[in-house]
């Protein structure tokens, strides 16, 4: 699959679903199937918001905290 | 001891329990009993704890009596969204799978500050399960109603706390927000709601939502009340891993300051524009009657959302991992999906919601160099029916499930306060504005909020009867 096969497929049924079995079972998470639909189309959100916050020529800097520490 | 029921603000019902014109009993026995005939419409309670609650006020009364104080929010029933631990009762956080929990072994420290000021806990309070979500319809308790408009939503996920203030069933209640679950409702339902720095206030005896955006706080139908009960729940708590070592600010003595010396301006931009005609009118009539003209825009926000969004659904749903192997089907399906997409979700899609987190953070942080207070819009449009998932707002199709908490989420990523304030319009339901300021600064928040209040142009809309 080339590198522009692979952007249309991004969010398609079949890509997420490969993901989605992949990754729970990696998790040992059974996902039964009638539950399928709604974690794929809550996933493909979940990916689609994250992708506006990717910026690929930014170079990655480390996470200092994961709370928004304030000192008074 | 006889004399009739003050007006029902949490401050009068004080006055007159610490002057002994009233007895606790009596305040409480009549919040009982609004409870028992408006909640049928309502839906707000889940808990009523009304033989603990006697007892209290019992035990208040035999104190006054023996001239001793009792505390600023003498004998002033409150009740907590059911993610508050309370002793002796499960705490089931919205959800059918926490039934089977211990009961709590002991108060949140929220609720024993609150009693140690004086107030009595009557109940707990209808939720989104697991906190996850902006409308509390329930599936498992029922949706929470909106007392100005038994067809609509009351907004969540403290949809129980705000509606039970805004019913005239208690003053005061606490609530929890991680993205705008203590501001939307608060709006939707018409009065007042803080949500304070991150850190500031415990969240100790809390079932934890998103651990690095979870924030505990009051709403009341007025200033006066809201502060009242901020500063009683005040101080460090070293059992919550986050409430920061910090002296308590009192906002109280400050609320008729006036407004000398506070910068405020309105949050003007293309992101706070998708909002209805009337949410944009009502933040422009805030600012005119403060005089206000700056406008000023939020730097980066479209980031800052993403990051509220990316990040509390990860960190939310990994809590109930072990559930969602065990129990799927016992979760509301709304909840269950979106948890589910959560937990498979790339760790980098994570760290980077964080690292644009801390930069939208950086960048937000200096307009407080030349501003002490933001005026946004509370919400983009009015509390939508029950079951309602589509809305045309500004020519943008909206799910009003998501999207109500468009303009909270920017906000609270990076913890600051922020104090929703209920407008007197003419509109059949309430509208409101969000004040933000930078950290630890919600003294200012107060000040502006009593001053739109002494203007008359805030307001709470409290059923009385």
């Amino acid at each position: 699959m080339d590198r522009q096969q692979r952007e249309q497929d991004w969010l398609d049924d079949a890509t997420l679903d490969a993901m989605i079995w992949s990754s729970a079972a990696t998790i040992r998470l059974t996902i039964p199937a009638e539950h399928l639909p709604g974690t794929r189309a809550n996933l493909r959100s979940l990916l689609a918001v994250a992708r506006t916050l990717i910026d690929a020529d930014k170079p990655a800097r480390p996470v200092v905290e994961i709370a928004p520490v304030y000192r008074a | 001891m006889t004399g009739s029921l003050p007006n029902g603000e949490a401050h009068a019902i004080s006055n007159a329990v610490n002057g002994r014109r009233i007895s606790a009993v009596d305040v409480v026995e009549a919040a009982l009993a609004r409870i028992e005939t408006a909640d049928r419409r309502i839906n707000a309670f889940t808990l009523i704890t009304a033989e603990r609650a006697l007892a209290r006020a019992r035990s208040l009364d035999a104190t006054l009596a023996a001239g001793d104080s009792v505390g600023p929010l003498a004998g002033v029933p409150f009740a907590v969204k059911n993610l508050f631990d309370i002793a002796e009762e499960t705490t089931i956080a919205g959800s059918r799978i926490s039934v089977g929990d211990a009961p709590a072994v002991s108060d949140a420290p929220a609720i024993a500050r609150l009693e140690k000021a004086g107030a009595v806990l009557v109940g707990a309070l209808n939720m989104d399960e697991y906190a996850s979500g902006f409308t509390t319809e329930n599936s498992h308790y029922g949706a929470t109603r909106n007392p100005h408009d038994l067809e609509r939503l009351a907004g969540g996920s403290s949809g129980g706390s705000a509606a039970a203030v805004a019913a005239g069933m208690v003053p005061l209640t606490l609530g929890s927000d991680t993205n705008g679950s203590i501001r939307v409702p608060s709006a939707l339902c018409g009065v007042f709601g803080l949500k304070p720095t991150y850190g500031r206030l415990t969240r100790a005896g809390t079932q934890i939502f998103s651990e690095s955006l979870d924030h505990v706080g009051p709403i009341a139908g007025c200033v006066m009340d809201l502060s009242l009960a901020y500063d009683a729940v005040q101080g460090f708590d070293p059992v919550d891993p986050v409430c920061a070592p910090v002296e308590p600010m009192l906002a109280t003595p400050h609320l008729n300051a006036g407004l000398s010396g506070v910068r405020v301006a309105l949050v003007d931009g293309r992101f706070f524009r998708r909002a209805d005609e009337r949410a944009l009118a009502v933040a422009e009539a805030a600012a005119r009657a403060l005089g206000v003209t700056r406008r000023v825009d939020l730097p980066d926000v479209e980031r800052g959302w993403a990051a509220s969004l990316v990040i509390t659904l990860i960190e939310g749903s990994s809590v109930h991992l072990p559930h969602l192997r065990a129990r799927p089907n016992d979760f509301d399906p709304m909840t269950r999906d979106r948890f589910l997409a959560g937990v498979l979700a790339p760790a980098e899609v994570y760290l980077e919601a964080q690292r644009a987190r801390r930069r939208y953070r950086e960048a937000v942080l200096p307009l407080f160099d030349a501003n002490d207070v933001l005026i946004t819009p509370a919400v983009p449009f009015e509390a939508p029916a029950i079951g309602c998932d589509h809305l045309e707002v500004a020519g943008e199709s909206m799910d009003p499930r998501g999207m109500l908490g468009l303009f909270t989420q920017p906000v609270s990523v990076i913890g600051l306060p922020a104090l929703i304030v209920p407008m007197r319009t003419q509109d059949a339901l309430p509208r409101a504005v969000q004040l933000v300021a930078r950290p630890w600064n919600e003294v200012a928040l107060f000040r502006v909020a009593r001053a739109l209040e002494a203007e008359g142009v805030a307001c709470a809309r409290i059923q009385r009867s």
